[in-house]
């Protein structure tokens, strides 16, 4: 890395990005060792120092930033304490220490510092204690700083802020950032040079235009390739075939062979050295009525969900089905993948023969391997358990799906995988899906309509081509300008940033809820609720103001 | 939380291999105590009364020239039958209104919840006395006691799992397709609240060998002549100064088994579920 | 820590609710056991006229109920009843025993913490290590061991073969020893096994991580970060576990013959006084 630039290192879950961070900082766990190389900083190869050398080093010259910023924090401390914790380590007297402090949080934009600082960890909100985290690493002016995944926790409006504090940092106190992240929007976004990552090891290293636009090795070239683009509508994914090897099983020769559309026979045999070449969506799932509602009705083929009863419920239940986000949770983990698929078909009565030809019939078109049967969830990917998870919610045959970010805990590769295999399942039986996601991207591949929510109510529902084009909600505005644009060319865009953290969904502001983050806001909007009304035909908006804004200049897609 | 009975983890296991070698030997005792004891456990010789260890009496004999070791070595019989049974009829109550409490909340969850606060609140040891001297002392009466004042650490475990478990997705999958409640409890929640269910009653079951002998030792427990480890203690300790080896013998006895218990535990909630708390 | 408080707080309504069900259950319980105190402490010849006069005496010919609220009645004006078998008062009773009780729970509470702490930390710190195996094992061997049985073996070995203490019965500073050792060796067995595995737990805790990454001594990590979290879990569960102290306080004074309230209660019990009890 170069003094005072940007660094991403980009790679699939379980590649060992987190595992060279931890290592720079000789945090490995416990029951890992380095064993061999060299970590040379600053003409010091950090391997060899001294645990007390090394702890003059954390925080003096090298500062981390993790991935969850509520695990990062002492809960039983202020975070003002914890920050002046590190200044006081410089020998800096008590109270200049905490003035110091406060100057930092003012550095990293949180409102009211000196109030702030006096909050534990708990009372701030995800997005405050991340910028403590920043603080925290910056208070000691390291050269070097570390993010490991910095807003992956974070809602895609503050994430947009986070990056832009990220952004000011490198520019005012010039320190070197190393960005670890598994989202090529936040590359984009972020970087100046890139390194990709697969399996332990970089497979390319280059100029952020030059990964995103001529990538070189294989791999990275069909990353580019299985990403949805958020900037148009297009055909089928490319997939990359099977997924990331185990660490300790590595193929032999070059770790991507066995997946490698370009594989020759040296790739089997040789290992090659790099070369020189130039929110709110939980509310949508109580519709199948996981939880007793309060108010309101859900109607489903004219019978209204949440009044069904006995035999119209289970007739119900049968034609709805769905899909969770994390799948190694949604499966029963102490019942095989063929006692969760056939379950369903059990509860209706189904015959013993009957079952077998559905699940036979089922697994084949989610392509899921015979042999994966008779294991248990654990013992498969999570590509794999995602796809079981979808065999079961097709078995009864149902005419209504919804998929509650389906692909959100998937690598890119897997995702692009899974998406098409939706797809074709949609298109093959004329299913309707609801499609509950934060990805921007994938919205815009799947979906023929959107429905924009905040705070638990929709805001905007039109064509999907409509939304991307010409969003008529400030917030589908906000979320559209803040999402990561997957070129670095879209980095110098104007955007629409929203200020502040979405409130409690518990206790919503009065009137619009978008009006203490807006803008555009009036007084109209403090006082009463806007009603969903038709602005254009099939162009449903939330907004007192709809029609007179004009985002036609933040967003350009 | 994936399943890891596995013999090769388990053996690997130092801590739970030794208490299962301990528990073994215990267990080869017990069943073969008819082989093993050279004497009745009830035979009296007063005239052989308080004799040191010898060959013919191994470890001694008592007040009424009753032999020790066969004593003891019948005692296995007590402490385990009486851990067992206990251990299964606290589970059984503790599972079952854990699992109901948990699942169905709101106020029987409530109900439960305060009752099994009162007795976690209540000294068990005092209560047990309190039961036992109503009941009278026995053997059966201190099941009773002890059943009764110690099922509410299943209650509260199993009611702690269930509730993360009943708002996981597979449950609300299973919900989603028309899964009835008796079958999600039965066929999701309790395979999965299993393993903690297995590290606690082996860890139960030496406290409950503990509690008896301990209400034996206050002449509560099994009435003479039951070769009980407490009784024999409680028996022995008027003679510690001419008979120590009546104190010593069946303390060791009671240690060694109760250690086996506690190892096999240890080690099992290692491998099964090492962030359980009791 | 609003929540803590809370928690606290309803642990302490509880805890009333607790003291008021056992009053109960205890008053039931002395009512259904056969005979009476009086029939125990007096004679077959007392002619059967004076036991009734003692019994009106005593209140015992009035039902339960009354009996329970006349008690309750003078226990809140301050009022703890006299000894039926002794004639003392309650009051005094315990105020003779109580010190001796919170001499020997005390000390031994203050002995776990001190010796159980650093030993806890520092065998999580090198967790797998042979210091850390000895320390496990020992723990679960510690607490397998039955204090009554413990005490017998200290009595045997310190008192008997060595003489180098006494027995039984209070004496000076020398006779705490042994019922002390006895109160705390299995009590400390589980308190050090507890730090040991809540300071594992923090151990993993991303903010630990943090504390390092901003340049933190080690020491300073351990005590300041590792440690204050560990101890609330471990002081939670101690007030959780208070009760259980109580229970093997019966067995531990009947033992030593210590004057606590413990053997108070199990002498008590045993003659059915029941104002004592």
């Amino acid at each position: 890395m170069k003094e005072g630039e940007i660094f991403a290192l980009v790679g699939e879950s379980g590649c060992g990005k987190s595992t060279t961070a931890m290592s720079i900082m000789r945090l490995v766990p416990k029951n890992c060792t380095i064993t061999g190389g060299q970590i040379i900083f600053r003409g010091k190869d950090l391997v060899k120092l001294k645990e007390k050398e090394m702890s003059s080093v954390r925080g003096k010259e090298i500062g981390m930033i993790f991935q969850n910023p509520l695990d990062s924090l002492n809960p039983v401390y202020p975070v003002g304490i914890q920050v002046s914790e590190a200044v006081l380590l410089d020998r800096v007297p008590r109270d200049e220490a905490w003035k110091k402090v406060v100057e930092i949080f003012k550095d990293v934009k949180i409102p009211d510092p000196a109030e702030r600082a006096r909050s534990y960890p708990h009372e701030l909100s995800g997005g405050m204690r991340q910028r403590v985290m920043i603080a925290m690493m910056l208070s000691r002016n390291p050269k070097l700083l570390i993010a490991d995944e910095p807003t992956t926790a974070l809602d895609v409006t503050i994430q947009a802020q986070i990056l832009e504090i990220i952004k000011d940092l490198k520019d005012t106190f010039g320190t070197s950032i190393l960005v670890i992240t598994h989202d090529f929007g936040i590359v984009a976004e972020l970087a100046d040079r890139v390194g990709v990552m697969y399996a332990g090891k970089i497979v390319e290293i280059g100029s952020v235009l030059q990964i995103f636009e001529k990538p070189r090795h294989p791999y990275t070239q069909l990353l580019m390739e299985a990403l949805p683009k958020i900037t148009k509508k297009q055909g089928r994914l490319k997939t990359i075939p099977g997924s990331v090897p185990n660490l300790y099983e590595l193929p032999a020769g070059c770790s991507f062979h066995p997946r490698c559309p370009k594989s020759m026979e040296i790739c089997s045999k040789i290992a090659p050295r790099l070369k020189k070449a130039g929110e709110g969506h939980f509310f949508l799932c109580y519709r199948l009525r996981l939880t007793d509602p309060t108010e309101n009705t859900i109607y489903f083929k004219g019978m209204d969900i949440f009044k069904a009863k006995g035999r119209e419920l289970k007739d119900i239940r049968r034609r709805m089905s769905m899909v969770f986000q994390d799948p190694a949770a949604s499966l029963n983990p102490r019942a095989t993948i063929l006692d969760s698929i056939k379950r369903p078909l059990e509860i209706y009565g189904y015959k013993k023969s009957e079952i077998k030809a559905i699940v036979e019939d089922t697994i084949e078109k989610v392509a899921l391997g015979k042999e994966l049967l008779n294991r248990y969830p654990h013992q498969l990917s999570g590509g794999q358990q995602q796809r079981a998870s979808i065999a079961r919610a097709l078995v009864l045959k149902p005419e209504f799906m919804v998929l509650d970010e389906p692909t959100s805990a998937l690598d890119v590769s897997v995702q692009a995988q899974i998406l098409n295999i939706l797809l074709e399942i949609q298109e093959r039986y004329n299913l309707t899906y609801l499609f509950i996601t934060h990805n921007l991207s994938v919205v815009r591949y799947v979906s023929d309509r959107i429905g924009v929510m905040y705070l638990g109510k929709i805001v905007e529902i039109a064509q999907v081509d409509e939304i991307y084009s010409s969003p008529l909600h400030p917030y589908t505005a906000g979320l559209l300008s803040s999402a990561p644009s997957l070129s670095p060319r879209g980095r110098s865009r104007k955007k629409l940033l929203l200020s502040g953290d979405p409130p409690s969904l518990i206790n919503p502001p009065p009137g619009c809820r978008l009006y203490p983050r807006c803008p555009y806001a009036e007084k109209i909007c403090r006082e009463e609720i806007p009603e969903l009304r038709e602005v254009k035909t099939g162009h449903f908006v939330a907004c007192h103001r709809a029609g007179e804004l004009d985002f036609s200049g933040i967003v350009r897609w | 939380m994936g399943a890891k009975f596995d013999v090769k983890v388990l053996t690997r296991n130092k801590v739970f291999l030794a208490g299962l070698i301990i528990l073994f030997t215990v267990a080869v005792v017990a069943v073969f105590a008819d082989a093993i004891a050279p004497h009745p456990y009830d035979e009296m010789n007063v005239s052989l009364a308080l004799r040191a260890p010898q060959p013919r009496f191994p470890f001694g004999t008592d007040q009424y020239g009753r032999c020790v070791f066969s004593r003891v070595i019948y005692g296995t019989r007590i402490a385990l039958g009486v851990g067992l049974v206990v251990v299964l009829v606290e589970s059984l109550i503790g599972v079952t209104l854990g699992l109901l409490a948990g699942y169905y909340g709101k106020k029987f969850d409530k109900i439960v919840m305060f009752v099994t606060d009162l007795t976690w609140a209540l000294p068990p040891l005092v209560m047990a006395l309190a039961i036992v001297t109503m009941l009278g002392p026995s053997l059966i009466n201190v099941v009773i006691a002890i059943a009764a004042v110690s099922w509410a650490q299943f209650a509260r475990i199993v009611r702690a799992k269930t509730q993360a478990l009943k708002n996981m997705p597979f449950v609300e999958a299973a919900r989603a397709f028309g899964e009835g409640d008796l079958n999600i409890i039965l066929r999701y929640i309790l395979p999965n609240v299993l393993s903690p269910i297995i590290v606690l009653s082996t860890l139960t079951l030496p406290q409950a060998i503990l509690s008896t002998t301990s209400l034996g030792f206050l002449g509560l427990g099994a009435q003479p002549p039951s070769p009980d480890w407490g009784l024999i203690l409680s028996e022995g300790k008027n003679y510690i100064r001419q008979a120590p080896w009546i104190s010593i013998f069946p303390g060791i006895a009671l240690v060694y088994t109760v250690l086996g218990f506690n190892l096999l535990g240890e080690g099992l909630r290692d491998i099964l579920d090492p962030r359980l708390k009791l | 820590m609003s929540d803590l408080l809370e928690y606290a707080v309803r642990k302490l309504i509880i805890g009333a609710f607790v003291v008021f069900v056992v009053t109960v259950v205890l008053f039931c319980i002395m009512q259904l056991m056969p005979g009476d105190p009086i029939q125990l402490i007096s004679n077959p010849r007392i002619p059967p006229e004076k036991i009734a006069e003692l019994k009106k005496h005593w209140g015992l010919d009035k039902p339960v109920y009354v009996q329970y609220f006349y008690w309750l009645f003078h226990i809140l004006q301050g009022d703890f009843g006299t000894s039926i078998t002794t004639g003392q008062k309650v009051i005094t009773l315990i105020q003779e025993r109580l010190p001796y009780t919170l001499l020997l729970a005390g000390g031994s509470l203050i002995f776990q913490y001190i010796i159980a702490i650093p030993i806890g930390l520092m065998a999580a710190y090198k967790e797998h290590s042979i210091f850390d195996s000895i320390v496990v094992v020992s723990t679960i061997i510690f607490w397998s061991i039955p204090s009554f049985w413990l005490g017998i073996l200290l009595i045997l070995i310190f008192s008997l073969k060595l003489k180098l203490l006494p027995v039984s019965g209070y004496d000076g500073l020398s006779s705490l020893i042994l019922p002390l050792m006895t109160a705390t060796l299995p009590n400390l067995a589980s308190t050090l096994r507890l730090t040991r595995s809540e300071v594992l737990e923090v151990l993993r805790e991303k903010y630990v991580s943090t504390a390092y990454a901003k340049g933190l001594s080690e020491k300073r990590v351990l005590i300041f970060h590792v440690l204050r979290n560990a101890l609330i879990p471990v002081t939670l569960m101690f007030f959780l576990y208070l009760p259980w102290t109580v229970g093997g306080a019966v067995i531990i004074e009947t033992i030593f013959s210590w004057p606590g309230m413990g053997r108070l209660l199990w002498t008590a019990i045993s003659s059915q006084d029941f104002p004592v009890v």
